[in-house]
């Protein structure tokens, strides 16, 4: 799908497909055990074309409640970028710049 | 911190649960959800929110407009519109000065009617809109196909919808569904990809729901062979 230039990769909501989390979860251990997922998904897109998304509020399905799942899931993506050592104008990309391309928002 | 765009949010009122098509009254989605309660779950980033494109939730629809089959839909629609104008409903969780949250607004499109369907529902999608300010903030549409039949992705009339949409610059979000053996519908979104590329450009915006087993497995096995084939098709790129 990534040769399609003009496809594009949301990373949303890992949580609503994993078995409920405890209270505490390790991030890290949550960021290594996605990373083969994670490393596809970027050296096939590239991070121009990922972007972050939530999917609240069926992220709140993986457990922790209102109040906790939307920021694990960013702490999560945070690392993620972290650990693929993505430039500052990358990390912007995914964080926003990629969604304002492919949907052609003004922000 | 750069800003952030959440490309991915749901919202519905209290008074539009009945018209949610995976509604159950026990279960555990079953109240509303507002831009109030979503404010309280995304603060504090360690970046504020820039604000969110909402994408459609499954309502209750049919492709053809019949029976006012498209009522729940359209609502949905008018119910966006209000965040967006900032001129709330009593009761339904967000104020005036929240409508520049709404950033970019995803309503389900009956794609599989082909362009004549589309056309017509989108002309009522800019009326539910209201303003022109609004209607600007439909960037896209979705239409989820992973519970349907295979081959729905690959009918004329929804390859002749989506190249519809790249035409009047609407992207399309679409869910893959690679769980439980289910990577047909990988290899079908290659192809219907393929098919809509060979003569229009379309944005598609592609969320992926990935094999829930995986995440059982040991940190220290092998990814099974559905994720490395899954991964195959993900990176697939002509020689």
């Amino acid at each position: 799908m990534a040769r399609f230039p003009k496809a594009y990769m949301k990373l949303s909501g890992g949580f609503s497909e994993l078995p409920p989390l405890p209270s505490e979860p390790d991030i890290p251990s949550l960021v290594e055990q996605l990373r083969p997922w994670t490393d596809v998904i970027f050296d096939a897109f590239g991070p121009e074309r990922v972007m972050f998304g939530s999917d609240w509020p069926v992220c709140n399905l993986g457990g922790g409640g209102n109040e906790v799942t939307w920021r694990r899931w960013h702490a999560v993506v945070e690392q993620v970028l972290d650990r693929r050592r993505l430039s500052d104008e990358q990390k912007a990309a995914v964080w926003g710049q990629t969604a304002v391309a492919a949907y052609g928002i003004d922000i | 911190m750069p800003p952030i765009v959440d490309s991915h949010v749901h919202l519905f009122p209290r008074s539009h649960l009945p018209s949610l098509a995976w509604f159950s009254a026990d279960g555990p989605l079953a109240s509303q959800h507002s831009v109030d309660q979503y404010r309280a779950a995304a603060a504090p980033a360690s970046s504020p929110v820039r604000g969110f494109i909402f994408l459609e939730t499954d309502r209750i629809s049919s492709v053809q407009e019949s029976d006012h089959s498209w009522t729940h839909v359209l609502d949905e629609v008018s119910f966006l519109a209000r965040i967006a104008l900032g001129e709330p409903i009593p009761g339904e969780g967000h104020r005036h000065v929240d409508r520049w949250l709404c950033l970019g607004i995803v309503p389900w499109a009956p794609v599989p009617g082909g362009p004549a369907v589309l056309e017509r529902y989108m002309d009522l999608v800019k009326q539910r809109a209201r303003t022109d300010a609004v209607w600007k903030k439909v960037r896209g549409v979705r239409c989820l196909v992973q519970d349907k039949p295979p081959g729905t992705m690959l009918e004329q009339g929804f390859v002749d919808g989506l190249k519809w949409l790249g035409a009047k610059g609407f992207a399309f979000d679409l869910g893959v569904d690679a769980r439980q053996g289910g990577l047909w519908q990988l290899r079908e979104a290659v192809e219907m990809l393929g098919r809509v590329y060979e003569d229009a450009e379309v944005a598609f915006v592609i969320s992926v729901f990935l094999p829930l087993f995986f995440f059982a497995v040991s940190l220290t096995s092998r990814p099974p062979l559905q994720t490395q084939s899954a991964s195959l098709w993900l990176c697939h790129r002509p020689a």
